[in-house]
């Protein structure tokens, strides 16, 4: 262990959801509704899905797509939705603003507003996360891969997924940024970068990190 | 009665670690829990759990039930029903007494506590009557309150303002109300009696005692005898897959004792199905847990056709025994089953017939949505779940207005 090694301190994340009230029924309701939404509700429906028991993977991977899928049944938004990137931007409420035209743009196309089925409205919701120490420490990059076995999923999806939009100036994952910072290893930070998380479940992202810390030591 | 580290073995030991710490955030915090029945119902079911094992995580947990005579009962059997949507007309002085049970319950109970949690309609009220000091109060809401009949819900909706924060078991159910709102979904215990595993012998037992042989398929609805479960739609899907494949249908169910309608729908049911040898109906006393858990073993399809639903913790119970369930689209019924992947949900008596049928005929299907269902209910809707999120909501509740709080 060099002398500036940082220890890396794992925490944890519990996520209670807590929904608004709000319901749409049809997309211009959606979308008035999304306009007056705070960032924490964007950002729950756009970010926070891999904590949510729901998720089956291969789907699209924010509610705002699922919704527009299955319940709106219209899948040229659901693509739309699908493949925009929420990671590439600054701040929620940038998101927001591209979220809005998207669904703009879309609607000026239609015929018609499209409407759900009774029972299948868009529930808004948010979500407060408590962050905790989780007592594991690690200073190598062989503990590190030891801790990762026995971690919780919400642990990995804290630093993997949600520690990227909690501090703006953030652009990567905990774990790469650790390793880059204190260990240089440009290949081994490139490859756990390289995964794309929104197409992986907690448990197959743990793996895919096991395995390229496992190449590596 | 088991106790946290007997769970490790099903959950591990990083969701047991995670329970400890979080719980240490709420040490010594007293919370009381109000319902209405400590026997019968999914709530008192797992309020049974629930309770010693929050003391044994270190919070002060007590658990109180309102009082009340099949008066009482009869009245708000019908809010639950009329909160379910179901047009009643109840007549204002019912409500009164509603009001009126408990008002005196109030008087005579000690609810002085860091938070107090009210369980679905029955208590609702108390908040109104009980003198408030520091305490919060959380109005914990079970049941399908997406449509409630108009009247009812302006009357009720005074008292659930009241509070200072409501859970719901999914979103759907959420209202437009003054303060925040939290989604916790129910959960089952797999060390109860009625989702352990069982021997062969404990199975054959059960059958014996209630004359069922297994010479044919078996399709299986444990129930509460209630319309809103819909036994009389059952028998009628049934009918339907008889005219293909020969099988026998058992709807089992007991009753609660704040629920005074199950006997009247109990004597329907029987008479519709008199006359047919391979119907059996079963009228379960409470504490039937054993019988209901060899029963969903021993089916080969099991049903919950609810045309209303809170949560349906029977849909629960029977996945876990990694059984393919075909349930109705409805509440929490939707946030456990999804079709093809660990079940089926259907919106008709012909849609549940047909999907008996289909699982009869494919038992490879059945087995791998079955082991899909055990899976999917490990992970979100077992006791351990459901105590993790309480006591995430205990800390959130003395941290009101922040989206992340770093313990």
């Amino acid at each position: 262990m060099s002398e500036k090694t940082k220890i890396f301190k794992f925490y944890d994340t519990i996520v209670l959801l807590s929904p608004t009230g709000q319901k749409a029924s049809n997309l211009k309701e959606f979308l008035n509704i999304l306009e007056q939404s705070e960032d924490k509700v964007i950002f729950h429906h756009l970010y926070q899905s891999h904590i949510k028991y729901y998720l089956k993977v291969g789907e699209f991977p924010n509610d705002f797509a699922n919704w527009a899928a299955y319940d709106l049944e219209d899948m040229a938004l659901a693509e739309k939705l699908a493949n925009f990137d929420p990671y590439d931007f600054k701040t929620v409420a940038q998101v927001k603003e591209k979220l809005i035209e998207i669904i703009e743009e879309h609607m000026w196309d239609l015929p018609t507003i499209p409407w759900v089925r009774s029972g299948s409205e868009f529930c808004f919701s948010s979500a407060t996360s408590i962050v905790l120490p989780l007592g594991i420490n690690t200073s190598t990059l062989k503990e590190f891969k030891k801790a990762l076995n026995i971690i919780p999923d919400s642990s990995l999806y804290f630093h993997f997924c949600e520690a990227r939009k909690i501090k703006k100036e953030k652009e990567h994952d905990d774990f790469s940024l650790w390793i880059e910072n204190n260990f240089g290893k440009k290949e081994l930070v490139r490859k756990i970068r390289e995964i794309d998380f929104y197409f992986f479940s907690l448990e197959e992202i743990r793996k895919k990190l096991i395995d390229i810390l496992e190449d590596e030591l | 009665m088991a106790i946290l580290k007997d769970y490790e073995d099903i959950v591990g030991k990083k969701n047991l670690n995670q329970l400890k710490s979080l719980a240490l955030l709420s040490k010594g915090k007293k919370v009381i829990m109000v319902n209405s029945t400590k026997d019968g119902g999914g709530v008192a079911e797992i309020l049974h759990r629930l309770v010693p094992l929050l003391n044994e995580l270190g919070i002060n947990c007590q658990w109180k039930t309102i009082y009340g005579n099949n008066g009482f009962f009869n009245i708000t059997k019908d809010i639950h029903n009329s909160l379910q949507g179901k047009k009643l007309d109840i007549k204002n002085e019912l409500l009164e007494k509603y009001l009126k049970v408990n008002k005196e319950y109030a008087q005579n109970v000690n609810l002085d506590a860091d938070i107090v949690i009210i369980h679905d309609p029955q208590p609702l009220p108390l908040i109104k009557y009980y003198p408030r000091n520091n305490t919060k109060w959380v109005w914990r809401c079970h049941i399908d309150i997406s449509k409630p009949d108009l009247f009812l819900w302006k009357f009720l909706k005074k008292y659930v303002e009241m509070y200072d924060a409501s859970i719901f078991s999914i979103s759907k159910f959420a209202k437009s109300l003054p303060y925040p709102q939290y989604l916790i979904a129910p959960s089952i215990d797999p060390l109860s009696n009625k989702n352990r595993d069982l021997s062969k012998n404990e199975i054959e037992n059960v059958l014996d005692t209630y004359r069922i042989k297994k010479d044919k398929p078996i399709i299986l609805q444990v129930s509460r005898f209630d319309k809103f479960k819909d036994p009389l739609g059952v028998i009628k899907a049934y009918r339907l897959v008889k005219k293909e494949i020969n099988c026998k249908l058992i709807l089992a169910g007991g009753t609660a004792s704040d629920d005074p309608e199950g006997e009247e729908i109990f004597k329907e049911v029987k008479n519709e199905s008199k006359g047919d040898p391979d119907i059996h109906i079963l009228f379960l006393k409470s504490k039937s847990d054993i019988v209901i858990n060899a029963l969903q073993r021993s089916a080969d399809v099991i049903i919950q056709k609810s045309i209303k639903e809170g949560f349906g913790l029977v849909v629960t119970e029977s996945m876990w025994k990694e059984k393919a369930v075909i349930g109705g689209e409805v509440g929490g019924i939707t946030i456990q089953l999804y079709n093809h992947l660990n079940g089926f949900l259907v919106n008709s008596i012909e849609g549940a017939a047909f999907r008996v049928r289909y699982l009869l005929n494919r038992p490879d299907v059945s087995e791998d949505l079955g082991k899909q269902a055990k899976k999917f209910v490990t992970k979100n809707f077992l006791i351990t779940r459901h105590l993790r999120d309480y006591l995430a909501l205990f800390y959130i509740l003395e941290n009101p207005n922040k989206n992340i709080i770093y313990a």
